[in-house]
């Protein structure tokens, strides 16, 4: 037989191999791909033939633990036990879950808005010049949602006498800061030491540090340290046990990281007890279609629109210190919550283009909350701002 | 449940599923690995510019997922990652025949064993050709290799098969 004609035999045979089907249901799969990102960033080996009582006991713990944080919020509420962390300037530590709740989503409760209006005030979700004192220092850390898809953006008001440097205060929030009370996902501090050589900023990562052992590890890690644009850093060298270099293996071998400062605008990321502005994962070069991106839903990353689609706005980018966004006449701000989160996150990202002011035009109310629309408003220092309670 | 999970499950689960296995050899490998497809999917989904079908992307990022695979399991014998070269790399696997295929006729196991014999981008071209029935089209898109390539990648598999099957029928003779 020719080898032509036994190429077609084999062909014959390869069509003849049977369709090996996958023995799980799509719930099953589902199910599994729920856990495994929930695990992506967990430092622990799983045993998958103990996959299904791991799923159970999960669940139990779960159960256990919402049963214990309902007593607690039971007893908190009683005794008036404060929180850990608190969101900075909202006086509702000693409010129940659904209070708690209420408080984040309720953006159209306009009926108690006279008794809402101090809350309505204080409610911040950024840090601003006017919050921070001389011994102050902002810390801005990127930290994995639950799915591990986002990173939210996380800051905290270090007072100084607690180093010497910025990387004094980053390795303090890294050690104290508590991801699971904020509804996030465990992740600091970093397997390894951030420090400062030769003028140098160098994260040293020891041997077993897994944050090569898959892409979406891998990803997360890299976006993490992207956070430190914060403190004007465009290079992290990288060294695992003191030698120069990490082996990643999707990336490759990489002794530098260059900060990636791509641009885009904010959504809205909410747990169960808490709301953030959280980064859109789609990037853009102008402010315009970030700011439009703002105004959808991304059901991928589970973010909220930050801007009301009725919305409609035009901005003039003319002077590239001051944004100046001019609403349609149809538009009504109504002084409450989604108004409030709405100009937080137009600041924010006006922060992320490089603005240091914003001016609103053609508003219906000269004041919303905190804000006065009449003038320029100054952009945030850094999103969402949590309390660390120093006095543990 | 994520309504683009549902979507590409009930299309595609099936055909990614088959495509994993047959190159990983291994159930639990496969069930394994597409869930890694499935998470960088649904990373992407809005990324995907529609510039090659749904089908073909979802390929792309299943023969990614198992390079990490075979990577990994190479790094674990060998730590020089840059001087894989997958055009090269022979998988060799000791699983057991699955039921499946045990029930088949003898020359289908035969030539599930030879499969082995192949590189991991002959076996793809192998499996994507023959048992998922892409065109030759579809399969460079997917590869990201021109028309040409698949058409000689699928040439010298088929060679390397055929002489491991004479092998094999040398030995019963």
């Amino acid at each position: 037989m020719n080898n032509s004609r036994k190429d077609d035999e084999l062909i014959k045979i390869l069509r003849q191999f049977p369709s090996i089907e996958d023995k799980r249901s799509m719930e099953e799969v589902y199910l599994r791909l729920q856990s495994k990102k929930e695990n992506t960033c967990k430092h622990h080996l799983r045993n998958k033939k103990f996959l299904w009582p791991s799923i159970a006991t999960i669940a139990v713990l779960f159960l256990s633990l919402f049963l214990v944080i309902t007593q607690y919020n039971q007893q908190k509420e009683n005794k008036g036990i404060p929180d850990k962390f608190e969101i900075a300037q909202d006086d509702s530590s000693n409010q129940t879950n659904e209070q708690k709740a209420e408080l984040f989503h309720s953006f159209e409760d306009d009926s108690n808005f006279e008794s809402n209006n101090k809350k309505l005030y204080q409610e911040k979700h950024a840090i601003y010049k006017n919050d921070v004192h001389e011994e102050d220092f902002v810390v801005t850390i990127g930290i994995p949602d639950t799915d591990v898809m986002n990173i939210v953006p996380i800051s905290v008001i270090v007072n100084k006498d607690r180093g010497s440097h910025w990387i004094d205060y980053y390795n303090y929030v890294y050690e104290n800061i508590d991801e699971e009370e904020l509804g996030l996902y465990d992740y600091y501090p970093y397997k390894g030491t951030l420090k400062k050589e030769n003028n140098q900023i160098t994260l040293d990562l020891l041997a077993d540090h897994q944050y090569d052992s898959g892409t979406s590890k891998e990803e997360i890690f890299f976006k993490s340290l992207n956070f430190f644009k914060y403190q004007n850093v465009d290079t992290i060298f990288l060294k695992e046990e003191a030698n120069p270099g990490v082996n990643f293996s999707h990336t490759g071998k990489i002794y530098e990281y260059q900060i990636n400062n791509t641009q885009s605008g904010y959504l809205i990321y909410s747990t169960n007890n808490y709301t953030y502005f959280t980064p859109s994962p789609n990037e853009y070069e102008s402010i315009e279609d970030a700011l439009l991106d703002m105004k959808k839903e991304n059901q991928i990353y589970n973010l909220h629109p930050s801007i009301p689609n009725q919305f409609n706005f035009t901005v003039d980018v003319s002077n590239t210190e001051q944004l100046v966004l001019i609403f349609h006449n149809n538009v009504h701000l109504k002084e409450n919550h989604e108004t409030i989160r709405m100009i937080e996150a137009i600041l924010l990202t006006a922060k992320e283009y490089g603005f240091d002011t914003v001016q609103f035009k053609n508003t219906n109310v000269k004041n919303i909350g905190p804000f006065d629309l009449e003038h320029p408003i100054q952009v945030p220092i850094a999103p969402n701002p949590v309390q660390m309670d120093m006095l543990e | 449940m994520n309504s683009y999970f549902k979507d590409i499950y009930e299309k595609y689960h099936n055909d990614l599923f088959r495509f994993l296995y047959y190159l990983v050899k291994n159930r639990e490998v496969a069930e394994d690995l597409i869930q890694e497809v499935y998470i960088r999917v649904l990373r992407s989904y809005d990324k995907f510019e529609g510039k090659s079908s749904v089908k073909t992307w979802l390929f792309s990022i299943a023969r990614n997922v198992s390079i990490d695979y075979f990577r990994k399991q190479q790094s674990l014998k060998d730590k020089i990652f840059n001087q894989t070269d997958w055009n090269r790399l022979e998988i060799n696997d000791d699983y057991p025949l699955p039921e499946e295929i045990a029930i088949q006729n003898e020359e289908v196991q035969i030539l599930y064993k030879c499969l082995d014999a192949c590189t991991l981008d002959q076996r793809t071209v192998i499996i994507a050709r023959f048992i998922q029935d892409l065109s030759i089209a579809e399969t460079a898109k997917f590869l990201g290799w021109s028309e040409s390539k698949v058409k000689t990648t699928q040439h010298r598999a088929l060679k390397v098969l055929r002489k491991k099957m004479d092998k094999y029928k040398e030995k019963e003779d």
